[in-house]
Parts: structure tokens; C-alpha cells; sequence
């Protein structure tokens, strides 16, 4: 079968949209695979549509601050704040008129489990949310206070030196001018990865005790011994470890037990290591965050494990 | 190096030239269809680059890349124009990184997708710019719109479709790219 080259593209463009931040939907992932391999031009396609999409996605905080240069009238609807207040959830159009009062105290952005959400700030930066997070964003004249109540969230800090971007997680406090880095609280502390620029990072109770994190860099602010020095991190770990803006998981070397919990982050359908719990084979791979099933599928045979498929839970096993 | 991210590089050293090299295929009379056709074989032969570091000049890359499928399409084929060969076998004589071997900025890029989004049908285009720039779902999309959750889908990506291609076709980006528009008419005689 072969289709006109113009419908290839179409279809290209449709199979990008689904790959990069579409309605997750595991099912998808085999057919994208079948269709790629059904003529060489569709990978040619595909790669195309991504970097194309990749492109707009690239200038989205630009793009948000623009109005379409045709029909102005046509972007009213999109105005800055009643933006936020339907990206804030489930908030019904009528309640637009009260956006200004909202805006005053504040928003609060959700994700549920496996929803990774991008939202852009008024201010011209963005905060991209991981999933199950809690995210509350208040934006003043003389700062800007992100309070990340829960989960994970990276933020692309539009410079302004008059209004530092100040992110609360707990006790922990990291300070930014124009920079990207990303917040996220484990057991053992806080983990602040910066991609870009510069943060001050500071326990509340240690305020004297500030620590630098430069581009590249990762440190563990865990507000109880003195505050380790920032570690630089290659630049492939650093793009594992934030692959999740992708919705993807990259392993490099984690065990299965690490897997199943990066994976169980993102899905009611947990992945259990059962027989395999202390194996310690270092998996390597990239993977879809939504499709638990796959990863099961792809690694059973190299662990020489089998795995059982229930509606709730994918378990390893030896037998 | 498992870890370079092919798209990315794609999307800031190989996508923003699509547009000439497009222009040069219509110059050697290869369009429309034909073009897709090598544009799409040319990103596939891009599948095997490992490693940014493999391509020094990814711009004068692109172009030979679809110089060598073209080429090899015409000694495929039992009758060519000797024209067109011999247009194809000039772009050594070409300087394809005489324009601009560095990347367009980010600001020119903007507005080419500006450009782009404007040329989109408004509908299509509200849609667009809601689910993918303000980074609406798929179902808020819908209910703000009080439109089912596939028209969101299908017009979104025929936005993405529409915008691709206002982006890389010559003739639909209004003096963006290197190509003159007297040029062209030259070349198509």
C-alpha cells in the first residue's frame, strides 16, 4: 500500500501529537510501531512532524505572549487569565469573571496520576508539572512564590531581576532569576536539578547555610546535616532524570525494583517485582511513562522472568 | 550514544531548512509530490546520525542528503531531462552554507511560526494554539468549545499538518526563506 506522500505527512503529524504529550493511550504504541514499519518514508515523516512539533513546543512561552497576528478578535477567548483559570482544572467558563480576584490569592494547579502537564505563567516562564503534584503559583509586583505542595514540577524562570522566583518545597527554598531547574521531594530530602542558569537552594531553618547549584548540577537538600556540595551530573543523566517532561522513562543502569518505582509514579497499574524484587541485572532503555505493559514486555526475556497481566497489577515472576 | 536526542537536533539544525531545500528542488523541477517524497526519504537517512558531533555543517548536510536521493532516483529512471541532472549535479557549485550555516534565531523563528499560525483556519488555529500553546487537554479543549474530544484531536493535528507546511514550503512563506520569488518563476520556465 502506498499513500500519496501529502497523506503520509497528515498521518505523520497525527502520530506526533499522540507520541509527545497526547491523550496517553497504551494501545497506541503498537500501532505506531506497525505503522512505522509498513514503508520507510513514514519514519522519514514521523521525524519530521516531532522536530516540527519540538520547534513549537520550544517557542510556547513566546508564542503564549503573542496574539495571532490575523484575527486578533480570535484569540480573546485565550486572554492570559482565563487561561490559567481553565488550565487550573475543571473551573466552569462562567466563573471567568472572577479570574482577577484568583489571580489576587493565587492558583493551584493538580495533576493526577500519569498526567504531565506544561503550563505557562504570566509572567512569561513556565513550570512544567509531573505527575500526582500539587503546584500553587501566586505571582506579585515584587516576587513571584511557587509553593510545590506536592510531587515533582521544572521551571523555566523568566528572567526578572525586580521579582525573584521563589520556589517553596517544605522547609526548602530555592531561588532563581532567569534559569530552569526542577523541584522534587523524596524521602531522603528535597532534589533540586538545575538545566540552566543559577539557583540559590536554602533550608528555612539554616538560612545562613545557602547553597549554589550551577547548570548541570544536582544537589539533595535534606535540612538535616550540613548541605552537601552540589554534584555535576553527565549530560545524559541529566536528561534522564527529566525525561518524565516527555512522558518518558529512561533507564540507564537502574535495577527492576527502581524501574517498577519510577513506573508506579505514574499509573494505577503498579508494576510488582514479585520473585524479582533483589534482582540486580542494570536495565537500559527509553519508554512511554503511561505503558508499564511494554517495559514488562521488553525486559521479561532479558531477566528471564515471565509476567502475569492483571487489570491492576503487572507481577514478575520466576516460575 | 543513545542518549542524543535526534528530534531536538532535528528540530533546530535540520527542520528550519527545509524550506530551501525545498526551493532547490523546485529549481531542479522536482515538485509537489516528488518533493514530499525525497524530503521524507532525506529525515529518514537523518534516522541513522548517532551523534550531533557525527554532522558539522547540518545545513549543507541536509542538502546533500537530498542530492544524493535525488541522483540516485535519476539513475533509476530510464529517461531524464539532461536539464534537470545538470541542475542537480550544480549544487556542488552552489554554496549551500553561504546564507546561513547557523541556526536561525529563535526570534526569526518565532515569527516564521507566528506566520504560520496566522495562515491556519481560525477554528483549526484556536483550537491548535489552546491544546498544544497553552497546554489545554484534550478535554478541556472540548468543553470549552463544546466540541467532542476527537474533533480536538483530528483538528489538531490538522493544524500541526498545516502549520508544517506553511513552514516548509517556499511558496507559502511569504519571503522567509533565501529564495527570491523571481527566482523561482525563473527556474520553473
Amino acid at each position: 500500500m502506498t499513500d500519496a506522500s501529502s497523506e503520509i505527512d497528515a498521518r505523520a503529524a497525527e502520530w506526533a501529537l499522540v507520541a509527545n504529550g497526547g491523550e496517553p493511550d497504551s494501545g497506541q504504541a503498537q500501532y505506531l510501531e506497525a505503522w512505522l514499519a509498513s514503508d520507510p518514508r513514514h519514519r522519514g515523516a514521523f521525524l519530521r512532524a516531532q522536530a516540527g512539533l519540538r520547534l513549537v513546543d520550544r517557542l510556547r512561552p513566546d508564542l503564549v505572549l503573542t496574539r495571532a497576528p490575523t484575527r486578533p478578535r480570535a484569540c480573546t477567548p485565550l486572554s492570559r487569565r482565563t487561561m490559567m483559570i481553565g488550565g487550573g482544572g475543571a473551573i466552569a467558563a462562567g466563573l471567568v469573571a472572577v479570574a482577577a480576584s484568583v489571580l489576587l490569592r493565587g492558583e493551584r494547579f493538580r495533576t493526577g496520576l500519569g498526567e504531565i502537564r506544561r503550563v505557562p505563567l504570566q509572567d512569561g516562564s513556565s513550570a512544567t508539572i509531573n505527575t500526582d503534584s500539587i503546584v500553587d503559583v501566586k505571582l506579585g509586583r515584587s516576587r513571584r512564590d511557587i509553593d510545590v505542595v506536592q510531587g515533582e514540577a521544572w521551571f523555566n524562570v523568566h528572567p526578572d531581576r525586580l521579582r525573584p522566583f521563589l520556589v517553596r518545597v517544605g522547609d526548602i527554598r530555592v531561588r532563581a532569576v532567569g534559569t530552569a531547574f526542577s523541584v522534587r521531594p523524596l524521602a531522603a530530602g528535597v532534589d533540586v536539578t538545575v538545566t540552566e542558569g543559577i539557583v540559590d537552594a536554602w533550608d528555612v531553618r539554616r538560612p545562613n547555610a545557602k547553597m549554589r547549584i550551577p547548570a548541570g548540577a544536582t544537589a539533595m537538600l535534606d535540612g538535616q546535616a550540613e548541605p552537601r556540595a552540589a554534584t555535576p551530573l553527565p549530560p545524559p543523566e541529566l536528561a534522564r532524570r527529566l525525561a518524565w517532561r516527555e512522558g518518558l522513562i529512561i533507564l540507564n543502569g537502574q535495577t527492576l525494583a527502581q524501574a517498577a518505582e519510577e513506573f508506579n509514579r505514574y499509573n494505577t497499574r503498579r508494576l510488582e517485582t514479585g520473585d524479582l524484587a533483589t534482582e540486580q541485572t542494570k536495565l537500559v532503555g527509553v519508554f512511554s511513562a503511561t505503558d508499564p505493559e511494554s517495559f514488562a514486555r521488553a525486559v521479561s526475556p532479558m531477566l528471564r522472568a515471565t509476567i502475569i497481566l492483571r487489570s491492576r497489577e503487572i507481577e514478575f515472576s520466576r516460575s | 550514544m543513545d542518549q542524543f536526542d535526534i528530534v531536538d537536533w532535528v528540530s533546530r539544525e535540520i527542520f528550519p531548512h527545509e524550506a530551501d531545500v525545498r526551493a532547490w528542488l523546485r529549481r531542479s523541477s522536482l515538485q509537489g509530490a516528488e518533493a514530499d517524497d525525497i524530503i521524507q526519504e532525506a529525515y529518514c537517512r537523518l534516522l541513522t546520525i548517532k551523534s550531533a558531533a557525527d554532522i558539522r555543517q547540518p545545513r549543507a548536510y541536509f542538502f546533500s542528503v537530498a542530492r544524493s536521493i535525488v541522483l540516485e532516483a535519476f539513475r533509476r529512471a530510464r529517461v531524464v531531462r539532461i536539464d534537470a541532472v545538470a541542475e542537480v549535479e550544480a549544487l556542488d557549485s552552489i554554496d549551500p552554507s553561504a546564507p546561513a550555516e547557523q541556526a536561525l534565531s529563535d526570534r526569526q523563528e518565532l515569527r516564521r511560526v507566528e506566520a504560520g499560525l496566522a495562515k491556519l483556519p481560525p477554528r483549526c488555529r484556536e483550537i491548535f494554539v489552546l491544546r498544544r500553546i497553552h497546554g489545554l487537554s484534550q478535554r478541556e479543549v472540548a468543553q470549552r468549545l463544546k466540541i467532542s474530544e476527537n474533533v480536538v484531536g483530528k483538528q489538531t493535528a490538522r493544524a500541526l499538518d498545516l502549520l508544517l507546511r506553511a513552514l516548509s514550503d517556499p511558496a507559502g512563506s511569504q519571503g522567509q526563506n533565501l529564495v527570491s520569488t523571481d527566482d523561482r518563476r525563473q527556474f520553473r520556465n
